[in-house]
């Protein structure tokens, strides 16, 4: 799933592991997530969003798909 | 949060959840298939109740720890070669310290040393225990740290 997860977190100025720690998972979850190579349950999607002050469009939805 | 009994044998993180709930039903199917074939060399050969027990026992229980230790999500943490070469180490004291509790466990159990070849054989089986169990862990290690470094930040 791509998602701008990545670019969210960096425009928060924060790590993997912060945002890890943040949102209750470990730092390879995040990874997984940030290289589309783990899709997340809406709940994480939504602490995420939560964490880096985003909403699940932003984040998540691909335009002209 | 799904309510189930196997709550507590499961982590926190729901990606390695999910991974450790697809091993668990990889090993079932494993384990149903095996009873089958179990059961259908009962009707030719006589086997023992016990063996095929510890058998089926073995087959579950080793399935779920080759596919977690391989699959690289025992370390989610660690991404440097010092933390790497840390783990190692630890890895190794921690092989040598359960090769022994296994050791002196089954001496026990089974049948206390009372010549030089039991002592002999006691010593053999704390080795290749503690080599096996390293053999695991630090596989277990290297792919977690492939993996973790794979998804490292760019930046």
């Amino acid at each position: 799933m791509i998602n701008k997860v990545k670019l969210a977190r960096l425009e928060k100025s924060l790590t993997q592991s912060e945002l890890a720690e943040l949102t209750n998972v470990t730092r390879q979850t995040i990874g997984l997530i940030e290289k589309g190579q783990y899709n997340p349950s809406l709940k994480l999607c939504l602490d995420i969003a939560q964490v880096l002050n985003k909403t699940l469009d932003d984040l998540f939805w691909e335009v002209g798909s | 949060m799904i309510k189930t009994w196997i709550r507590f044998l499961l982590p926190s993180d729901e990606y390695k959840e999910q991974k450790i709930v697809y091993y668990m039903a990889e090993s079932f199917v494993l384990l149903f298939l095996s009873s089958i074939v179990l059961l259908a060399l009962s009707r030719f050969t006589q086997l023992d109740m016990t063996i095929s027990t510890f058998a089926l026992i073995g087959v579950g229980s080793i399935y779920i720890t080759v596919r977690y230790s391989l699959s690289g999500i025992e370390y989610t943490n660690l991404s440097s070669k010092k933390e790497f070469k840390k783990e190692r180490k630890t890895t190794l004291v921690q092989s040598l310290i359960f090769g022994g509790i296994f050791t002196v466990l089954s001496s026990i159990f089974i049948n206390l040393p009372t010549n030089s070849t039991d002592w002999l054989s006691m010593v053999a089986q704390f080795l290749l225990v503690s080599f096996l169990m390293y053999l695991l862990t630090f596989l277990s290690l290297v792919r977690s740290y492939k993996k973790n470094k794979d998804l490292l930040d760019d930046e």
